[in-house]
């Protein structure tokens, strides 16, 4: 009976990879493109409609991430709600080290766009570690 | 918990893959049950029942 056709939750999972994968990709691009361009545009309007570009990636990004744990089964939802927290106290950890020397010793400020990407890397690496493995 | 999922699903040719997508759960989850890491929730288990047409009991027994 060897079918090729994969079960609802690992089909939801095969298709977040790839859209987190162009997603994330195109969050890079847009907000490098953004940056360069944005000095140049006079009109306030239109500095905030650039801006809402990466915003909206941010967005998609987000509401796949809810869409693919709702899709899983019970025992998934269950690992990807501890890995969720793992990644989050990991991110928060780090953003709180890092905000330490940023007050007392005048570092560079952690730019706060970066934090979603980041937590989506981290959540990757865990998901590999403890999810991926069973 | 143990179970004779493994054998069930081996007796009829079937896959991890072909199970998950009968039983609509992830090819890790089955993994996981026939390798008896992980319980499966009573709605679950009836589902298991209900596809190899057996008691719940005649697949699940208690390991203690």
């Amino acid at each position: 009976m060897s079918q090729t056709k994969l079960s609802p939750p690992d089909a939801a999972m095969r298709r977040f990879l790839i859209v987190q994968f162009g997603v994330l990709g195109a969050f890079a691009v847009v907000m490098i493109a953004v940056e360069a361009v944005i000095p140049t545009v006079k009109t306030p309007w239109q500095r905030w409609l650039l801006a809402a570009g990466p915003a909206a990636l941010l967005l998609v990004w987000a509401w796949e991430f809810f869409r693919v744990i709702r899709a899983q089964d019970e025992m998934m939802q269950t690992i990807h709600l501890r890995v969720v927290a793992t990644a989050a106290c990991l991110v928060l950890l780090g953003a709180s080290l890092w905000g330490i020397p940023e007050r007392l010793l005048n570092a560079p400020e952690l730019p706060a766009s970066l934090l979603l990407p980041i937590f989506a890397f981290v959540y990757g690496a865990a998901w590999a570690m403890t999810g991926g493995r069973r | 918990m143990k179970n004779n999922l493994r054998d069930l699903r081996e007796e009829r040719g079937w896959t991890q893959a072909d199970l998950a997508l009968q039983l609509e759960v992830s090819r890790q989850t089955i993994n996981a049950l026939e390798a008896g890491r992980y319980d499966p929730s009573l709605p679950l288990a009836f589902k298991i029942a209900r596809l190899f047409g057996r008691r719940i009991e005649d697949i699940f027994t208690d390991a203690t």
